[in-house]
């Protein structure tokens, strides 16, 4: 077991781990930042999505060895004060969640590919989102979120 | 319409609110609640109006994505009177649930008793206000959360008039609204959960953390019916952050002070499983081989109208065609799991599970308590599809925590989930029809299938039946006749007017768990159906929409929905080059669903669909909004299903294990789906999974529209429409 001091939603935090921990169980077990979801351990389904310094990252497959100090990790309860990101409201709007259970992944996965394109045809959001696993089948409602969320991102 | 609804005593009780200052109208949702005598009447469902004007329901349903929690509500608003603003719905945490499955939480249960509750509410509050303005109930009215008098101007919000109403009894009677009068029922409504979905604070049990927990995975056997020999568990102790290996009914449990710990020791586990000396149908080839093989033998009749075997002997023009489908697992995105809690005197249980009653049952067995002394906290579920109908992994979990002595939480990896699942049955369907004078004089279908409450599920689910259900299942007789009847459904209560019809059933016994899939034997039948007089229509060279509509009543629902489908998708007219149609219907839940699915095949192999066209017919509509997303999701996930999904099992174990070999429908992949609700009067059918059963045939029939080629068995791989 190591000491690891972590920057996650602008906190410092400090866990003790084995080295190759995935992110995904420090993220729940220890911080207990249960946003974040255990879909498959394996990187197919989504639902761990997180962000390291901006980037969609799924958490069950990133060690916390691999990690550098000055990484900046965001989960979705980091994105924003009271679900108050266009991404989360857009959701809501649209009436977007089931069941939910993917649906932190899906906003974290949406977030992170519109902070680079924020005129996305049905084609990128295809691409952006099909690493992301919805058994409940709410896609064509993500599609439709995703749209109207880019809408408010580009005119801030 | 002014028909006034008897209350009876056993049904509501009025008690002080159980969350804040107020009174609560308690009632019993369970599937029990009808046989309740007043000594042990225990509502599981409560309308809380607090002195602060806010109005907290208790839901006993389980929101597993279906919309419950905001549905269920809007019916008690609607009747109550209440600013829908107001409202606010919890899981309600008591020992007495129903379960969540067969598409019944508005259509069996919710519609009566929550619109009742609601109109009671009502009737207490002004009765309330009348007594404290002391003018006669009849001069008062209510709206929008507030009381007021007709006559003088008089008004109170509900909240003021909560000390009142403490003097106030149910009535005996009571007259709900018309449904003309209705203002929130029918309209769109928002979830009232989604904000708590996309934050991250919804609460599965996943999620639930107590003090001291440990965590636990469990190896179980390799091959279906497999038992416990020997293996290195006193290695697999030692190893870093576990806390102790355990033997449990169901195979070996890995406890440990965080998951990680334990996912890793786990892959040191090494087991040896005693097989079962002759597993039965545990192989899907040698399974396959044994359901055709089967389908021209002996049958038992479940349904016969006319003369059926007259005709078809005497035929000079019979049309014959076979069926294959295959197992398919749930693979819900929340794997099992629970946290659990037993110590000597006491259990909790935290899970996410269909089926509340068995779970409770379960544990007392398991732990000698009485099931008064079992807590169960039924959280949000990530999914359920009939898999949490079945309560293994509560049970396994109380057997971990019982051993330990200590709060543990078990969870399923995905490969867990995926491997010890209860499959849908794979089965095969023989469709006969006798073609005399150019259109179809006999339909005869024959279902050859397992089902799961002759074998596993019998005990896994035989629990939740009443003792002298549970006893009558394992009677021979009635077993058969069960059996036959549930294999048949989807099968046997098809809407044409044929003059003779036969459906038959052969049952078949496997080895492989089986369990109840969104839809149950609807999916299957419905594909053997559809797929079927679609064949027919070709063979009769003629339209296969008017095929159906010939067989029936102009003016009934299934001709009104299909014939709305084909108006609104444009049935083959105006397609996009390239681009063919396919059509299916299927009754099912009390609701009628007509699909129209737009595909293409590119690259002579690769199957495309564009669109979904859908109408739905399920009566009366509580949430418009609910219903387009429970459409939008059997489809998606029937359609999975069609194209992708395909659970196979070889030496007696599923092979499949991930979401890499378990292949399910993603975001690229989803066709536009266009959803149209007929609006009627009728009584409230299901909605979560009256829309799965057409997908499959319909995208078929397309490929055949396209291809000249019959897909006879799902699901569609690229050799079966290369030409």
């Amino acid at each position: 077991m190591k000491k690891y001091v972590l920057n996650i939603n602008g906190k410092k935090k400090t866990v003790s781990a084995d080295g190759d921990t995935p992110l995904l169980w420090i993220i729940r077990d220890q911080l207990q930042l249960t946003g974040t979801k255990f879909g498959c351990g394996k990187g197919l389904c989504g639902a761990c999505t997180i962000h390291i310094n901006g980037i969609e990252t799924r958490s069950c497959q990133t060690s916390i060895d691999f990690l550098d100090l000055e990484d900046e990790i965001t989960t979705v309860e980091g994105l924003s004060d009271n679900g108050t990101h266009p991404v989360q409201k857009a959701w809501v709007k649209y009436d977007v969640p089931q069941c939910g259970y993917c649906q932190s992944g899906q906003i974290m996965t949406a977030v992170g590919f519109l902070s680079r394109n924020n005129k996305p045809t049905n084609d990128d959001i295809d691409n952006a989102m099909k690493m992301n696993i919805c058994r409940c089948g709410t896609y064509q409602r993500i599609r439709k979120a995703i749209h109207s969320a880019a809408k408010e991102i580009k005119n801030g | 319409m002014d028909k006034e609804n008897i209350i009876s005593r056993r049904e509501f009780i009025k008690v002080g609110s159980i969350i804040g200052s107020g009174f609560a109208i308690g009632f019993n949702l369970s599937f029990a609640a009808n046989k309740l005598t007043t000594s042990n009447f225990s509502p599981d469902t409560f309308i809380n109006v607090l002195s602060d004007d806010s109005i907290i329901l208790s839901v006993a349903k389980a929101e597993m994505g279906q919309g419950v929690w905001t549905s269920l509500p809007m019916l008690i608003a609607e009747e109550m009177e209440a600013d829908w603003d107001k409202i606010e719905v919890q899981q309600v945490s008591k020992d007495n649930f129903m379960g969540t499955g067969g598409s019944m939480s508005i259509k069996g249960y919710g519609w009566e008793k929550m619109r009742m509750s609601g109109a009671i509410a009502k009737y207490i509050l002004i009765e309330a206000a009348a007594l404290k303005w002391k003018v006669s109930p009849i001069e008062c009215d209510a709206e929008n959360s507030t009381v007021f008098h007709r006559k003088s101007g008089k008004i109170a919000t509900f909240g003021s008039l909560v000390e009142e109403a403490s003097k106030i009894k149910i009535p005996r009677k009571i007259k709900l609204k018309d449904p003309s009068e209705f203002s929130i029922i029918g309209k769109d409504m928002l979830r009232t959960d989604s904000k708590m979905k996309v934050d991250g604070s919804a609460t599965f049990a996943m999620d639930i953390d107590i003090e001291g927990l440990l965590y636990a995975m469990v190896e179980r056997p390799k091959f279906f019916g497999a038992t416990y020999k020997s293996s290195n568990a006193d290695l697999i102790k030692k190893q870093s952050g576990i806390v102790d290996v355990l033997i449990i009914p169901s195979g070996v449990a890995v406890v440990g002070k965080n998951t990680w710990s334990v996912i890793k020791a786990r892959k040191q586990l090494q087991v040896d499983w005693q097989k079962k000396k002759h597993p039965v149908n545990a192989d899907s080839k040698i399974y396959k081989e044994q359901l055709t093989n089967l389908v021209s033998g002996n049958s038992s009749t479940v349904k016969k109208e006319g003369n059926p075997s007259k005709f078809l002997s005497k035929s000079k023009n019979i049309f014959k065609s076979e069926y294959y489908l295959p197992f398919q697992t749930h693979a819900a995105m929340e794997p099992c799991n629970c946290v659990v809690n037993v110590s000597d005197k006491s259990c909790e249980i935290w899970a996410g599970t269909q089926n509340p009653t068995n779970a409770i049952s379960r544990a007392a067995n398991v732990t000698g308590l009485d099931e008064e002394k079992i807590k169960l906290n039924v959280t949000f579920l990530g999914g359920g599809f009939g898999r949490k109908s079945f309560n293994d992994f509560i049970e396994e979990g109380v057997h971990i925590s019982k051993k330990i002595k200590s709060p543990i939480k078990l969870i399923y990896s995905r490969e867990d989930d995926i491997k010890h699942g209860f499959a849908r049955p794979s089965s095969v369907h023989q469709l006969i029809a006798d073609l005399k004078g150019g259109d179809i004089n006999v339909w005869k279908h024959v279902v050859v299938s397992p089902d799961p409450l002759t074998g596993n599920a019998l005990n896994e689910y035989g629990a939740d039946l009443p003792g002298i259900a549970k006893w009558a299942v394992n009677i021979g007789v009635v077993k058969n006749k069960l059996r036959n009847t549930m294999i048949t459904d989807g099968a046997s209560e098809i809407p044409y007017n044929f003059h003779h019809k036969l459906i038959k059933a052969i049952p078949f016994e496997t080895d492989v768990p089986l369990g109840f899939w969104r839809a149950v034997f609807n999916s299957q039948n419905a594909f053997a159906n559809e797929c079927f007089i679609d064949e027919v229509a070709d063979q009769l060279m003629v339209d296969p929409i008017e095929l159906r509509l010939k067989h029936l009543d102009y003016n009934s629902r299934p001709s009104i929905v299909i014939r709305k489908v084909a108006l609104e998708a444009g049935w083959r007219s105006n397609l996009a080059s390239g681009h063919f149609q396919g059509f299916a219907y299927h009754h099912s839940f009390g609701t009628h669903v007509a699909q129209i699915a737009e595909i293409s095949i590119e690259n002579s192999n690769d199957l495309r669909v564009h669109k979904v066209t859908c109408v739905i017919d399920c009566g009366q509509t509580v949430n418009p909004m609910t219903i387009r997303a429970q459409m939008q999701g059997s489809i998606v996930f029937g359609l999975g299903a069609t194209v992708k999904s395909e659970m196979t099992v070889k030496n007696g174990r599923v092979n499949e294990s991930n979401f890499d070999d378990y292949q399910v429908l993603r975001m690229d992949e989803v066709p536009e789906i266009d959803i149209h609700i007929i609006k009627n009067n009728e009584k409230p059918g299901g909605v979560g999974e009256p829309g799965l059963p057409p997908i499959a045939p319909a995208i078929a029939n397309a490929v055949f529209a396209a291809s000249g080629k019959r897909i006879r068995k799902l699901p569609i791989r690229s050799e079966d429409i290369s030409s």
